[in-house]
């Protein structure tokens, strides 16, 4: 770690700011061209009084011009205050926080999951070419790629679940009668070894592992196609033909040489993948009841309700540019020869 | 790992096969006896009564909270049904003055908050001052008829209220739990008190009461719960717990149901019910709501300005078929304009039938021989919605009106059907009991736009047989004006009614004692689960 290096993390970490207050600007301005009144829509039928419509408009600051309404979000935002749901009256800081960490643990497994399948695979695939290996592994990454995840969980749920009662009931982190830790992250492996609750840990895994599977299907489909097609690129190269005449072990070859060079695109996309998984899905969220950000967020915008859709996107944006930041660095630990100035 | 797809292949010989066998679940005993699972795609969103405008809030807090009236039930066909006449509740007696202006409420003694204060006439006095402070939704239809010195205190356990005008509204209004409950005033003073105009944050997400349940636990996005009041003043309700599980895919909440780890399931789309045809421990429990599922018609913008325009578009209309095609005929096909729960509904002053010939004559009458293009609308994601306007478009086109179907979003769609912007667009409602509320909001001239009557529509004659109607009390005069104002505004025809709002519920068979009320109300006191 040279000092050019951490001048650029150094930087990196002074444009968060900038970059969160982008985007909260953008989707602010998207937000006020949706044709709608968020004070109406939450006073639904008692809307008929354009009275009571007034009072809450002023109430929440809605009558205010558009730039003074913005620049008090962003006054708000910069001490750490989200503000508050108008249709909940909660503060946005705490249902995030309510339900980043159901987004989070179900991530962190899918994830896991993606490197553990991804990964093995790939290589594999790569290393015997044309093999029927290779050929086997290849259709079922396309096949994961294509199918859509809240089919595949949908499926999941009627044969492993309702037909033959191997998985457990799809009611989200835990089951209908499950109490669930008590509440120390947020994240109930974390809470329930903490708690000693080892059984309830494991009913906690048990309800992560289908979603999360279902979630890392595609992310495994395409781990396993780039890591393949950078494997069968590099095992051509004229430096592993030297490696191998200089006498080299085989495994070094493989790891040492031609592994490390090949991980370099698909780190790219697993970054991509593993910040996306931050945001959410709506879709396995809606099939497993997977108290996610993701619907969170879906249902905000239905209601126009500005600061909890601000808050849930100025997180997703601090989670890609974080984990953008993350696969920068490891591209110095993977290739010496990537130097940043 | 290579063996994935095999296994894969072996799931789906498995669906296939599970598909013909059927999944024998049958369970002999009623599982977790105490607690009530529901399965719901909603959550609540506030808790304080006098400032909710959503059912899913009201339905939790009508249980938490009580009335000094509610709607009554009556037996029909060896099953209890709510009806919408109201009968004392935490009253004991009611008196009101022969000019129907002045009601005595005689209180229940010995009524307590769940913080255990006692509800006396003072509670009642604050919480109706309370909600015309607040001003917010259910305040406006009261506040035409209530000042905030109308109520007045005559002893601990008596309460008047003097209305400025008569009104039958007056105690349906109060039988409503966001117009009626009774907060306890030391519990709102102890966190803030009355602020006018605004809601107030502690209320919002805490409960004082006097309902049998009390506000239980809340994980947002995953859960929420009643919990059993023991001390309730009818004595501690029958089910513990009543545990409402956030599911939002239909096919899960369905796969629960038929395995009994729900016992009920709301809304259920009508469709999936094939699948529970045969079943022995599943029953449907089915009843009219106050609202209508419509396609509303713009009456301001042409062509639908022109009333043949709109006759000519209810005759090339199947109503029954849409029932069928969208709510699997559980719904009742609408006959009138208002929904059929209401006082004095009759289905004897409907002209429409499926007649192409006539709709097609209508149409060369107002001048479009050739039929003409229009669009319909429905907020994105509604799939009864979406199903009406494709079979409504089928319909339609065989009498020569095109109709392009058009989704959008919810906001969108808010704000253009209330500012008259679209021609068509699919929508239902659930609406109070009152048959003056129902007509005053969706048919009267002066509301217009937001204020309920989205079709724009205007006809003089059914404005001044609405307001004779506010002030008849004589049972038969109420009638013969009911009668009169549906055979004008189905004659005008300003929207295609297709049928009632469905209230529709999937339920175990163990689940004993849930009465549907016309007015969507919820009551869990009486249910309890037993085989």
């Amino acid at each position: 770690m040279n000092s050019a290096f951490s001048t650029f993390i150094v930087r990196r970490l002074l444009a968060l700011p900038v970059i969160l207050i982008g985007i909260t600007f953008v989707t602010f301005l998207l937000l006020h061209l949706v044709p709608g009144d968020p004070a109406r829509l939450i006073l639904g039928e008692a809307a008929q009084d354009p009275q009571v419509v007034a009072a809450v408009r002023h109430e929440w600051g809605l009558d205010r011009p558009l730039h003074i309404q913005y620049l008090q979000y962003v006054a708000h935002l910069v001490r750490g205050d989200l503000g508050l749901s108008i249709r909940s009256r909660r503060p946005v800081s705490g249902d995030l926080a309510r339900y980043l960490p159901a987004t989070v643990e179900l991530g962190a497994v899918s994830f896991a999951l993606t490197l553990l399948l991804g990964i093995p695979l790939g290589v594999l695939s790569g290393a015997r070419e044309r093999t029927l290996t290779d050929h086997t592994s290849r259709v079922a990454s396309l096949l994961f790629l294509s199918m859509p995840s809240f089919w595949f969980g949908l499926i999941l749920i009627y044969v492993g679940y309702y037909v033959l009662g191997v998985l457990p009931t799809p009611t989200g982190r835990l089951g209908v009668m499950d109490v669930p830790p008590p509440a120390f992250t947020g994240l109930y492996l974390v809470d329930s070894a903490v708690a000693g609750q080892w059984g309830l840990f494991l009913r906690s895994l048990w309800h992560l592992l289908s979603p999360a599977f279902v979630l890392a299907l595609a992310s495994v489909g395409l781990v396993v196609r780039m890591l393949r097609a950078s494997m069968v690129e590099i095992l051509r190269q004229d430096y592993i033909r030297t490696a191998q005449a200089k006498g080299l072990p085989p495994r070094a070859v493989f790891y040492g040489h031609a592994l490390r060079n090949a991980l370099i695109p698909t780190v790219t996309v697993l970054g991509i993948q593993f910040a996306s998984l931050f945001g959410g899905n709506v879709l396995v969220e809606t099939v497993f009841a997977w108290p996610g950000v993701g619907l969170y967020f879906v249902e905000s915008i239905q209601w126009l309700d500005y600061a909890p859709v601000l808050g849930a996107t100025a997180l997703i944006a601090a989670a890609f540019v974080t984990v953008n930041l993350l696969v920068d660095v490891s591209y110095a630990l993977l290739d010496p020869r990537i130097r940043y100035t | 790992m290579t063996r994935l797809p095999t296994r894969l292949g072996v799931l789906l010989a498995v669906v296939v096969l599970a598909a013909g066998v059927g999944a024998v679940n049958a369970q002999p005993r009623v599982s977790n006896p105490d607690t009530l699972l529901y399965g719901v795609y909603w959550e609540p969103v506030n808790l304080d009564p006098h400032a909710i405008t959503d059912w899913a809030s009201m339905w939790m807090l009508d249980n938490t909270y009580e009335t000094l009236v509610r709607y009554s039930t009556k037996q029909v066909q060896n099953k209890t049904v709510g009806t919408a006449d109201v009968q004392p509740h935490l009253a004991e007696g009611i008196d009101v003055s022969a000019d129907g202006v002045t009601y005595t409420f005689r209180l229940r003694h010995g009524v307590k908050f769940h913080s255990g204060d006692e509800m006396t006439a003072d509670a009642v006095r604050y919480s109706i001052n309370r909600m015309l402070a607040l001003a917010l939704g259910p305040s406006r239809l009261i506040s035409e008829f209530i000042t905030p010195t109308s109520t007045e205190v005559v002893d601990r356990y008596t309460v008047r209220v003097k209305l400025t005008k008569p009104s039958p509204l007056f105690l349906q209004l109060m039988a409503g739990t966001n117009t009626g409950a009774i907060v306890n005033p030391k519990t709102v003073d102890a966190h803030g008190g009355i602020t006018p105009g605004k809601g107030n944050d502690w209320m919002s997400r805490n409960v004082d009461g006097t309902g049998p349940f009390t506000w239980g636990e809340w994980r947002a996005g995953e859960s929420f719960e009643l919990v059993a009041n023991p001390n309730y003043w009818q004595g501690a309700p029958k089910l513990r717990r009543i545990a409402f599980r956030i599911i939002r895919d239909f096919n899960t909440q369905l796969l629960l149901l038929l395995r009994g780890e729900l016992d009920i399931v709301y809304r259920l789309p009508p469709e999936m019910t094939a699948q529970l045809i045969g079943n022995p421990d599943v029953v449907i429990n089915r009843e009219n709501g106050i609202g209508m599922h419509q396609i509303w018609m713009n009456n301001r913008m042409s062509p639908f300005d022109n009333k043949k325009v709109r006759q000519a578009f209810l005759y090339a209309l199947d109503p029954y078929a849409i029932n069928r095609a969208v709510a699997f005929g559980y719904a009742e096909t609408a006959k009138s304009a208002i929904p059929s729960p209401l006082e004095g509904w009759t289905g004897k002053v409907w002209p429409y039938r499926v007649d192409l010939v006539k709709a097609k004559s209508l149409l060369a009458e107002a001048g479009y021989a050739n039929g003409f293009h229009t669009e319909i609308y429905y907020n994105a994601g509604n799939s009864e919605r979406e199903k009406t306007a494709i079979s409504a478009q089928a319909q339609l086109k065989k009498a020569g009106i095109d109709v392009e179907i058009r989704s959008i979003p919810w906001p969108t769609f808010v704000s253009n059907y209330e500012e008259g912007k679209i021609p068509l667009f699919v929508l239902s409602g659930l609406g109070l009991p009152i048959v003056e509320d129902y007509l005053i909001s969706n048919f009267h001239s002066k509301n217009h736009g937001a204020r309920g009557n989205y079709a724009y529509y205007t006809n003089k004659e059914v404005d001044a047989l609405i307001d004779q109607l506010l002030t008849a009390r004589e049972a038969d005069k109420r009638r013969s004006i009911i009668g009169d104002v549906q055979r004008l505004i189905n004659d005008d025809a300003p929207s295609a009614w297709i049928y009632n709002s469905l209230l529709f519920y999937a339920q175990r068979k163990w689940v004993k004692g849930w009465v549907l009320y016309p007015s969507g109300n919820w009551y869990f006191y009486p249910v309890q689960k037993s085989l």
